[in-house]
Formats: C-alpha cells, structure tokens, sequence
C-alpha cells in the first residue's frame, strides 16, 4: 500500500485515508448512475458520511472510548441490513453483551451525575454541568464518562475530527478540481 | 497512545524525565522532594548527579588524606563547584543564589567552598536570604581559622561553624536530626546527607527550627566528607519517611516569602513531630507510604513550585499523577489518607492542616474527600490546559465554563464540517474512480490543508453568511471557509438533526441548491 511507503510510521491520517477511500468506492458502488429522487442523493450522503465516521472509528480500533461507542453503533444499527447471517450471530452476541455492558454502565452516570453535580457546583461555576452535559452528547459514546474522561475523550475526537475534515477536504478538492 | 497524545498536544509525560531529574537537581530545597519514588532513580543517576558524586568523592576522599595536596583540592572543588554553579544556572536559580555560588567559585580557601558549596549549592534556593548574611560572615573568619591546611575534620570541628552550619543546612533535615554528633565517615550519614530529599536514614523526625538544626549542623559538614557510594537511597521505606520528614521541612522551607512565616510555626511541629513520627510509621505500612508520599509530594511540588514556571511544573505533576493515577488504587489512597489523618488528629492541637502524609496546602481543609476531590479538580484543569491548546482561539478565555462552551462550539462546527465534506463528497461526479492508488499520492499526505482556524471565530459570523445560501455552488466548488461555515449552518438549520433523519423526504426537498 502506498500510505507505508510515504508514511512508514501509519499514522492517523494514513489509515483513515485508506479505510475511507475503500469505503468510498464501495458505497460509489452501490449508488445508482443518475440519482433520481433526492432521497437517493441524500442516502447516498448518509452512507458517505456513515463511512467516514466508521473509517475514522476503525482507525482508532478500540483504543478510545468513543471509537468504542461508534463501532457499537454501527454494529447495532446496521447489522440486519450490512452483516452476513453467521457475522450477525457474532455481532449480536457482541451487541448484546455490550448492550448489558453499556447498561450498567449508562446506570452509572445518574449517579455519578448527581454526585458531580452537587460536588462540581460546589466549586466551580453552575454553568458548567450543563456545558459538560452537552459536550457528553457530542461526544460518541460520552454518556457514560465521567468528566475527566470525558475531557480526555474530547481532545482525542478533536484531533481526530480535524484530520477527517482534512482528509475529505482533500479527496472533494481532487475530485472535484478534476470533474 | 495516551502519552503520544499528551506529546502531539504539547505536553510532555515520560521525555521528560531527563528535564526532571535536572530540575529535580536544581530545584532540590533539600527537603523538596522533586522525584517521586518512582523517578527517584532518575533524578538521582542523571549526569549531573553523577557528576556530583564523582567530583565529591573526589573531593571527599582528599580531606580524608588529610594530607591532600591544596592544589588538588581546589581543583576538585572548583570543578565540583563550577559543575553545581553550571546546574543552578541552567535552571534558572534565583538571583540570590548566583552570586552565592560566584562568591564561593571565587572563594580563597578551597576547603571552606568545598563544604559551603556541597550543602549549599545542593538546594540552590534554600535560605537564601538567611545564607547570604551568614556565608558572608562567615567565609573571613572561616578563612583565618581554617588555613589551607586544615582538613575538613578540623573545619567541622568548629563549634562557631556547625552553629552557623546548622542555619545553612536546614534542607538537612531529617537526615542530620536526632544524630549524634559523629564525625567521621558514616555511611549512613553520608547517603542519608547525599540523598538529602530522599534520605536513607533511619530516624527521620520532623525538621525545622534553629535549635535542632545546631545538632544537624554538626552532622553536616561530616555527611559532606562522605562519598556515598553504595547509596541505599532508594531504600523505599526509608524514602518514605524521609519524604514525609523532608516534606515537613519543605513546609518550612516554602521558598524565600514564606521562609521567614514558616520558621514561627516550627517549633510547634517539631514538638508534635518525634511524637507523631513513631505513630505514623507504625500505622502506615510502607507499602502504602510510597503512594501518600508520592501524592503528598506531588502537592508539595505544586506548591513549592508555584512560584516557578507554572507550565514546567504542571507538567510534571502531570505525569506525576498520571503514573499514579494509572498505578495508584484511589480506595487506597484514601483509606491511607483517613489513617494518617486519624493519627494526626490524636496528637495536640496543630496547624489545621496535616503535613505529615497528606501534605494539605497551607490554610486548606485536610480530610480525604476535599483532598480527592482537590486531586481531581486538578486533574480536570489540566486537561482543560489540553483542550485549550487544542481548540484554536481560546487562549483568551478564562474559566471553565467559557472554555467548554468553546469546546463545544468548536465540536460542533468540526462536526457540520464533516457532514458538508461528505455531501460534497456525495455530490462529486462518481464517474471517476476512487482510485485509491493515485490518490494515495503525496498530495493528501505532504499538502498540510490549513486547519480551520479561521472558521472558529468565524463561526459565530455564521448568521451574516445566511445570505450567501443560494451561492452554495460556488462554495461547493472551492472550499472558502467562511462559506462552508456559513453553509454548513444554513444546511443544518434545515436539517438540524440530520442523525435522526432517515424518512424524511420533506426535509430532503431543501437540497434543492445540490446539482
């Protein structure tokens, strides 16, 4: 592959660019020459995107809670429709043990919550638990963080936001120069 | 990964432990334990103390002759004493100290230097104001008494100079208290003198006020002589007590402002001190101690630090509570920190707070939940220091609360962005081929596209781009950031929860402007 030849190190970047070009080509595949109805064209976008964030989820394995919380998403999401019978059980098993484990989970943060908010009240500003509330909803998977993870979540998923916005800046300026 | 992370976001964890070992070398106010025990090691086997080591060996070994040849002597302290003035302006000692190691550089007797610079120039900073009335003093009648002759015995020997010793070697703390006055080369002295912060004695009391530092000042000049050689220092249990017995003085020691405040309140610690020592040592295990310490160090560093460069400091504590926190079992820490504060509650009315294990800041509530809970704020703030370096434009921001509805804003539009990227995407004309292969060329990888800086505050101009929504063509075609912002958040508003939709013809009718 040629990423290794430039970027003998694999970065980030590399493997996303090659995880999202293949994904690219594939959903390409799929869509239908002249798009007729503007429900084609926006599931067709739909599946871009999907495949963007999954190619950036990928990327990133399971090193980060919320490429973690992608992949679970997708799995769920999309198995009936994208997995093979015999990787469907496989996935549903792993769905559901991370279902009863994303629910234990999920349990925690009421919890933790309200700890957090009478503590982090307590000494910082009354605006700040709502603030991390919603940075929890923009952030994957980031419901069931507690703050500090979720900070450290944060700044992970924006570095690796910028190099998606980067790579695909990239590829529509290539594709798009040479229409 | 995380590590690699923190470096690509400016800080660094593990690369610097060389940093901190210099640091820790020039920074060490005796008492102030730099390297937790962890890094002790490091501190102590990094090539300045090893320089240390040789040239005081040297030195040491010569006075033990006692019929050293003068001239080798001054070379071997000057050499010693030019390496330690090379470590104190490395690392930015303060002004009191250069001239305080200039004046002893160029000091007429070599031996005087010699046993002034070793404890002296070892916390660079420590008492300066003190030592430099009394050095100055000291040094003529030094000179006169001494001769060249005189061998380092015979100048420890001084009663004038172990008095005037004590008030220099305060850093001495634990090591040099509760010892008899023995001269000679000790071993145990002399690595517990070496590894002054991390002292391998055996008894290690609370330090502080002048009366018991007449008995550590005789210790002093004696633990200089020594080459430690086979340093026990990083006997673990030893470190321990010793930090905790170094951190007392280090309370004491709280650089120059605090100095003189910190002395009133030694001889109330000192009395508790012999007391408490033997309860703490017997109540908490030294399994457990390392860990305290090592948080009660990290707090000390924070706060003896404060003064310096914040962003250094930060950023070892940093790594401190990260190798910690990674190691460390919070129900531990806590569960220790309940224990010594049980113990230091049964002893007579002190200072609010416990300086013993837990290292509460001067004038800060001392039990276990506000201590985890100050661990952990401290924790939030640093990454907030990340996110701050990693979201352009809020620098000028203060507060939490600002910074997160930063941060927010900044996810929000690196979001839209995406989605824009991959309608634009969409829209491209899939007659050509994804080729992978040409397009894995060096044009992705080696053109940097700018990242969207100037989309962030440009963000919040969105509104007036609203006009520009029909012109979506042209956007389409050249990525203009102000437009794609301005797009972006026109399309959004249309869709505005584009995850959720899946159905939505209707909503899809607004892509009108797509070609």
């Amino acid at each position: 592959m040629n990423p290794s030849d430039l970027n003998p190190s694999s970065s980030l970047k590399s493997r996303f660019t090659s995880r999202f070009l293949r994904a690219l080509t594939k959903v390409n595949a799929q869509k239908p020459i002249s798009p007729s109805s503007p429900r084609q064209i926006f599931q067709h976008y739909r599946r871009i995107k999907v495949a963007a964030d999954k190619s950036m989820a990928y990327s990133v394995r399971s090193r980060r809670s919320w490429s973690r919380a992608i992949l679970w998403k997708l799995r769920s999401r999309y198995s009936p429709h994208l997995v093979s019978s015999a990787r469907r059980r496989r996935s549903v098993k792993i769905t559901s043990a991370i279902i009863s484990r994303h629910q234990g989970i999920m349990k925690k943060p009421s919890h933790e919550n309200e700890n957090k908010a009478s503590t982090v009240e307590n000494h910082q500003d009354n605006g700040f638990v709502e603030r991390a509330d919603e940075l929890r909803e923009l952030v994957p998977g980031g419901e069931a963080m507690d703050l500090c993870k979720l900070l450290d979540e944060t700044a992970h998923y924006i570095k690796c936001l910028t190099t998606q916005v980067q790579v695909m800046r990239k590829i529509a300026d290539i594709y798009s120069l040479s229409e | 990964m995380e590590n690699q992370f923190f470096l690509n976001a400016g800080i660094q964890s593990h690369p610097m432990s060389a940093w901190q070992s210099l640091f820790a070398a020039m920074e060490i106010h005796t008492t102030e334990l730099n390297c937790s025990p962890d890094q002790s090691q490091d501190c102590f086997m990094n090539p300045n103390w090893e320089q240390f080591d040789s040239a005081l060996s040297s030195m040491v070994s010569s006075p033990a002759a006692s019929n050293s040849n003068i001239s080798n002597e001054s070379f071997i302290i000057r050499e010693l004493i030019s390496k330690l003035g090379s470590i104190g302006n490395s690392g930015e000692i303060s002004p009191h100290s250069q001239p305080f190691l200039a004046s002893y550089i160029n000091g007429n007797n070599s031996t005087n230097t010699s046993c002034y610079s070793t404890p002296l120039n070892s916390p660079p900073k420590l008492n300066l104001p003190l030592m430099d009335n009394l050095v100055k003093e000291k040094l003529p009648s030094l000179g006169k008494s001494m001769g060249l002759n005189s061998s380092v015995a015979d100048f420890s020997a001084d009663p004038g100079f172990a008095e005037r010793a004590a008030k220099f070697s305060c850093f001495g703390s634990s090591s040099f208290n509760g010892r008899t006055t023995q001269f000679g080369l000790n071993t145990n002295e002399i690595s517990a003198y070496r590894s002054n912060p991390l002292t391998a004695n055996v008894k290690l009391p609370r330090v502080s006020s002048s009366p018991s530092l007449k008995a550590m000042g005789s210790q002093g000049p004696v633990a200089v002589q020594g080459a430690n050689k086979n340093s026990p220092w990083q006997d673990r249990s030893e470190l321990a007590n010793s930090q905790e017995a170094s951190n007392v003085s280090e309370q004491n020691h709280n650089g120059d402002p605090g100095l003189k405040a910190s002395k009133d309140s030694n001889p109330r610690k000192r009395k508790a001190g012999p007391k408490a020592k033997p309860k703490e040592t017997s109540a908490s295990p030294p399994a457990n101690t390392p860990k305290v310490s090592e948080l009660n160090e990290e707090r000390n560093e924070k706060r003896c630090k404060s003064s310096e460069s914040k962003g250094n400091g930060n950023g070892f504590v940093i790594s401190e509570e990260e190798a910690k926190g990674s190691n460390g079992n919070a129900g531990d820490e806590k569960q220790n920190k309940t224990n010594n504060n049980n113990d230091t509650t049964t002893k007579p009315p002190e200072p609010p707070k416990d300086y013993i294990h837990v290292r509460a800041r001067r004038g800060q509530a001392t039990d276990s939940h506000s201590l985890a809970e100050r661990v952990r704020r401290e924790k939030i703030s640093e990454r907030m220091k990340l996110l701050q370096n990693l979201v352009p434009g809020c620098n000028k921001v203060t507060g939490k609360a600002l910074m997160l509805d930063e941060i927010i804003n900044y996810v929000q539009s690196l979001q839209r962005q995406v989605e824009f990227l991959s309608m634009k995407l969409a829209s491209v004309n899939t007659s050509l081929d994804f080729n992978v292969d040409s397009l894995m060329s060096k044009d992705i990888f080696q053109s940097n596209n700018t990242l969207p800086h100037p989309i962030f505050p440009i963000d919040s101009s969105a509104s007036a781009i609203f006009g520009h929504q029909p012109q979506q063509n042209p956007a389409l075609q050249c990525s203009v950031d102000p437009l794609e912002t301005g797009i972006c958040s026109n399309l959004n508003t249309h869709l505005p929860p584009i995850n959720q939709f899946t159905e939505t013809v209707p909503q899809v009718n607004s892509f009108s402007g797509f070609p």
